[in-house]
């Protein structure tokens, strides 16, 4: 489970995050939605421990990752949105190299491997160097490293930009498959019809705040609209009605 | 624990890079003993050749100064005729040099009148420099050998024109004056082990960066530290490993450059190669922080090879300094990073020896600086902007 409340983050003149919270519960996709630039990444990377927030507290699975990092780091799979992995290894030493990094001893490890393999169906390539890897390979064997200290959290971020339908089709099963097994599952991305194909959650972010969220039919309703795309596209609006009244503009 | 993990992968990772091991095996290492080999080996036999060999002498009107002929002869430079215009013959590159003898020549000689002649040569050409201080030279002493003559004919000592005599002492050794030579050797050696690192240091940072993998490794339970001190040591190791190369390239290429001819003597006896080798390594370390900090600012695989190109100008620094001041191996010297290596191996390879203090300083400061180097790469890996 992955809580944060409140997130705040700066970069020198540029307010990335202003007001961010969200909950993301065990054995449910929770989807990040937001225009490019919203502060989905910047969210992510700070629930990820990899840069610190401003303000704001986050949880995974009741651990704060801003006074134990490491132990978060352990209860948590980070998959970047392009796969990361290291071309000249195969895919069992990319999996090996984090699962080392993240405190497997060999036996136990080698064994972890074996079953993601089986799992992910890696089986006829997981020994070739990474280099030929097709697209959704690549996919496979990232997801494969990033739980193979087996978390109870996975964060993905922009899972499936670039990827063409077939590796996307394969990466949605993937996700659903792990939810099956009661991963909390938090991702990002700024297409609609995919976070609406896949969430039990949504939480719509623009302009480094949340704009909406809930359940995709509860966010139907509150928006009025069948159309989650319009859903979306009025969520969005909302959060950029305030700034023009600033302006003077609205009434 | 971790950074052992890290160390073992990146070593793994690089070796099958063939860019990698093509620039730590091969070129770096090899080239410049080969290089050195080659050249030097060349330098001297024709050095040697030159001096030797008859060369020919173009002469026109040989017939007017029959003895000086001889005496050319005499010095191994055969007598050609020759017949045309010298000024052009020459500065069309028809003839190399022309040697004119007046007409006047055996009359002016023979009423003690300085006897015209003139050689017809193109300074500007490099390559003929040597046979045509040797002409010169063969004529001087012909001169020279004329006015004794002159002055024993008039009942006087020779010696009456020579009130001074110089006599220069070489107290130099063979090996010093191999060391002549030989200060291009620490410039290689030291290029040779930045080059065995760079490329792990680019790779282990803004490639780890450009490939998107720098993330997910942050996100791992292994500490930034950890994670900066196995990227470095890797770095560190393959400098080693080509330092290593280089010195047993150069102790085998040496063996082939006929130093003994020249009365100088190079030579890499297995000792003086081990201690070359200790003497050096702090330098490998230190590159390997450089090296690995400069490319930790840097966005991507081609900014940071720019980057580091102008680290390579490094170990160039002393050799150019030492052209225009040569340094002594005083302690304060070795002392320096970089400018100390460059002095140990010069000491090294001239068969001195070093003074133990400064040896120890020596691996001292360097290492020093290079934990002061780390440290600031540390804090910059600690900070968000390392993801890029």
């Amino acid at each position: 489970m992955i809580e944060a409340n409140g997130l705040q983050k700066r970069f020198g003149d540029v307010e990335a995050v202003r007001d961010v919270s969200l909950r993301a519960e065990d054995g449910r996709i929770t989807g990040l939605l937001g225009p490019n630039g919203a502060g989905k990444s910047t969210s992510l990377r700070m629930i990820s421990t990899a840069i610190r927030p401003d303000a704001g507290q986050i949880r995974v699975d009741g651990i704060n990752v801003v006074d134990a990092p490491q132990q978060a780091r352990l209860a948590m799979g980070v998959m970047p949105h392009n796969a990361g992995l290291y071309p000249r290894l195969s895919g069992r030493e990319n999996i090996r190299y984090f699962g080392r990094l993240n405190g497997i001893d060999r036996e136990s490890l080698d064994a972890r491997i074996e079953h993601l393999a089986e799992r992910l169906d890696m089986k006829a390539f997981v020994d070739r160097p990474a280099k030929g890897y097709s697209q959704g390979q690549k996919l496979k064997t990232a997801l494969a490293r990033s739980i193979v200290h087996n978390p109870r959290n996975l964060i993905l971020d922009e899972p499936t930009s670039g990827l063409d339908v077939m590796a996307t089709r394969a990466l949605r099963d993937l996700i659903r498959d792990l939810r099956q097994d009661g991963f909390c599952i938090l991702f990002s991305s700024h297409v609609m019809q995919e976070v609406a194909a896949l969430c039990d959650q949504i939480v719509i972010i623009a302009h480094g705040q949340v704009v909406a969220r809930g359940e995709p039919d509860q966010l139907r309703q509150a928006m009025g609209s069948e159309d989650l795309e319009e859903v979306f596209v009025r969520a969005i609006a909302k959060a950029e009605a305030p700034q023009t009244a600033d302006a003077g503009e609205q009434s | 624990m971790r950074t052992w993990i890290v160390y073992l992968k990146e070593c793994q990772d690089n070796l099958r890079d063939r860019r990698t091991l093509l620039s730590v095996l091969l070129f770096g290492p090899l080239f410049g003993p080969i290089l050195f080999a080659v050249f030097m080996g060349t330098a001297i036999t024709m050095g040697m050749e030159e001096a030797e060999r008859p060369l020919d002498l173009p002469v026109m009107g040989a017939e007017h100064a029959p003895e000086l002929m001889a005496f050319l002869a005499e010095n191994r430079l055969q007598i050609e005729d020759f017949d045309g215009e010298p000024q052009k013959a020459v500065r069309e590159r028809e003839v190399d040099f022309v040697l004119v003898i007046d007409e006047d020549y055996g009359q002016a000689l023979r009423d003690g009148r300085p006897a015209p002649l003139a050689f017809y040569a193109d300074r500007s050409r490099q390559r003929l420099s040597g046979q045509i201080q040797r002409v010169r030279n063969t004529i001087n002493a012909w001169d020279r050998q004329l006015t004794e003559l002159r002055l024993l004919a008039r009942g006087i000592d020779g010696r009456v024109i020579r009130p001074l005599q110089l006599q220069e002492v070489d107290v130099s050794t063979p090996e010093t004056r191999g060391l002549m030579i030989a200060a291009m050797l620490p410039y290689f050696i030291l290029l040779t082990v930045l080059m065995g690192g760079f490329y792990l240091a680019i790779d282990t940072t803004a490639g780890e960066r450009e490939r998107g993998s720098l993330e997910p490794l942050l996100s791992t339970a292994a500490r930034r530290g950890e994670i900066l001190a196995g990227k470095l040591l890797a770095t560190a190791t393959f400098s080693l490993l080509a330092l290593a190369i280089v010195i047993a390239a150069f102790s085998v290429a040496l063996r082939f450059v006929p130093m003994e001819t020249v009365d100088m003597a190079l030579s890499l006896d297995l000792a003086t190669a081990v201690m070359l080798f200790l003497t050096v390594s702090p330098f490998a370390f230190l590159g390997a922080a450089v090296m690995c900090l400069v490319a930790s600012f840097t966005k991507s695989y081609k900014e940071a090879q720019t980057w580091l190109s102008v680290v390579m100008i490094v170990p160039l620094a002393p050799m150019i300094v030492h052209f225009v001041r040569p340094f002594e191996p005083t302690i304060l010297n070795l002392a320096i990073p970089v400018l100390g290596q460059h002095v140990a191996m010069l000491e090294l390879l001239g068969a001195e020896t070093l003074p133990v203090l400064g040896l120890v300083l020596n691996t001292g400061v360097t290492l020093a600086l290079t934990g002061v180097v780390a440290w600031v790469a540390w804090l910059f890996y600690r900070r968000e902007s390392v993801l890029g």
